[in-house]
């Protein structure tokens, strides 16, 4: 009774680790390189209004008078 | 004006593809002389356990010979309706080779059915299999969740390059400890019923059926191969079976 | 009995649809699969259970012959050859009970051997249902395979 048990449940057991591996493996591959929905962002861009240098521009424009 | 090498080539690949995608001899015979009568060409077919042996002459030209490896794999009977249809499009619209070359690469890239989809009709399959056998509800459940976990295990190690016997063992070995467990836990009426249907979703049926199909007509050799293969994947789905019978201390009756 | 009938039919219908899964068919022949193997299994269960009262392998015979004129007459509807919905629809009527049985028979031989009594119950289990099981298959497959032949010019232009 025991050795069927101890059979049963680590079958099960692996089964379930399996499937549990294979989808906690998905779900991060999925969410890789994807920006997640709800994130801080940085000061910058939340007081960003138009006029004001770029994070893409920074450095290179020279007409820039706030030095 | 399309060389013989098209040609013969091109109906030697569309016999390896027919055969692996589980046609029987006859259909086989049956489209390749179809496009081969269009095209103007004598062929004979060997079927062999591992390649398809295509011998084509011209009305005056030299006989030729073509092999292509044959991949037998998954069953797709859809990719068998296309090219049925294919060999139709070649004898009446008269397709030229080099279009049906075309049409072909297109049918033998095409991906098969969705894999969580197999695993959820097989599994409902097996479960309603369990009652026609006179399984209970509890078997019936039972049997659904060994079977998903066996075509899930069987979804993994094929791809992966596991050796087809050695998966068979393992996925009898686990389905049927898994709907051992009616038993384990006195669940259910029908526990037997439930171990024994946990693994007749491996049962290769269509290759059996398809042998017998070669034997009717007389392809001897090509009814060998599949029988052989078949009772070998049987013999294995038995010996994972009887394994997890064993450990799991579940008499035969 | 005609619940009993009906139940037969719609669980072989979804065993057949799902087992034709397996084989990626086109979408289209589910529904003819579903139908023809209603229709086979629960003819074998009304041969097999009523006042016919046939035994098996000729309940499956029959059964199989009127999968297979079934298949090959619906295969032009469906414009896909008739195996499609043949065979998978033939799947729920293979004896696996059968084939259990006689491999459970087979193991107990080995097993027990030694002593004569236990080894002849078992051998006997063994020769009834593997004899059983085969015939079965044969039949079926002579049963459902004829009408492909016979109809040959429906059967092979189905695609056309």
């Amino acid at each position: 009774m025991t050795t069927t048990m101890i059979v049963w449940l680590s079958v099960a057991a692996f089964m379930a680790g399996l499937v549990a591996s294979r989808l906690v493996k998905t779900i991060v591959r999925a969410r890789h390189g994807r920006r997640p929905i709800i994130e801080l962002g940085s000061e910058r861009e939340e007081i960003w209004v138009p006029g004001d240098e770029l994070i893409s521009e920074q450095g290179r424009n020279l007409y820039s008078d706030d030095i | 004006m399309d060389s013989i090498d098209d040609t013969g080539g091109l109906l030697c690949d569309y016999a390896a593809e027919l055969i692996s995608s589980g046609a029987t001899c006859i259909r086989l015979e049956k489209n390749v002389r179809r496009m081969a009568l269009r095209w103007g060409v004598d062929v004979e077919i060997d079927v062999m356990p591992r390649h398809v042996h295509l011998a084509v002459k011209e009305s005056d030209g030299p006989c030729r010979t073509f092999m292509t490896r044959e991949i037998r794999g998954a069953i797709s009977y859809s990719k068998v309706t296309r090219l049925s249809r294919l060999s139709w499009q070649v004898a009446d619209d008269g397709l030229t080779p080099a279009d049906a070359r075309a049409r072909f690469e297109a049918i033998s890239r095409q991906p098969g059915a969705n894999r969580w989809w197999i695993l959820f009709a097989a599994s409902i399959a097996n479960a309603a299999f369990c009652r026609l056998f006179g399984g209970d509800a509890t078997a019936m459940a039972a049997v659904f969740v060994a079977t998903a976990a066996g075509i899930y295990l069987r979804q993994l190690l094929l791809p992966a390059g596991c050796d087809v016997r050695l998966a068979f063992v393992a996925c009898a070995f686990v389905s049927s400890v898994l709907a051992s467990g009616c038993k384990l836990f006195s669940l259910g009426m029908t526990p037997d019923t439930a171990i024994a249907t946990s693994v007749l979703y491996l049962v290769p049926g269509i290759p059996f059926l398809n042998a017998f199909s070669d034997l009717t007509d007389g392809h001897y050799v090509s009814f060998f191969t599949r029988l052989t293969d078949a009772l070998v994947l049987t013999c294995c789905l038995s010996a994972g079976l009887c394994i997890g019978m064993r450990l799991m201390g579940v008499g035969m009756f | 009995m005609i619940f009993d009938i009906l139940s037969d039919a719609f669980f072989a219908a979804v065993a057949a649809m799902g087992f034709s899964a397996l084989s990626s068919p086109v979408r289209s022949s589910y529904l003819y699969c579903a139908l023809i193997a209603a229709a086979g299994h629960s003819l074998r269960f009304v041969l097999m259970n009523t006042s016919a009262d046939m035994s098996v392998v000729p309940a499956s015979v029959l059964a199989a012959l009127v999968v297979g004129v079934l298949a090959v007459l619906l295969s032009p509807h469906a414009r896909t050859p008739a195996e499609t919905f043949l065979f998978p629809s033939l799947l729920p009527m293979i004896p696996g009970i059968y084939a259990y049985r006689a491999f459970g028979g087979l193991v107990m031989c080995l097993l027990h051997g030694s002593e004569s009594g236990v080894f002849m119950h078992y051998f006997y289990l063994l020769a009834t249902n593997g004899l059983t099981c085969i015939c079965v298959i044969l039949g079926m497959v002579v049963g459902s395979t004829a009408p492909i032949f016979i109809l040959r010019r429906i059967s092979f232009s189905a695609t056309r």
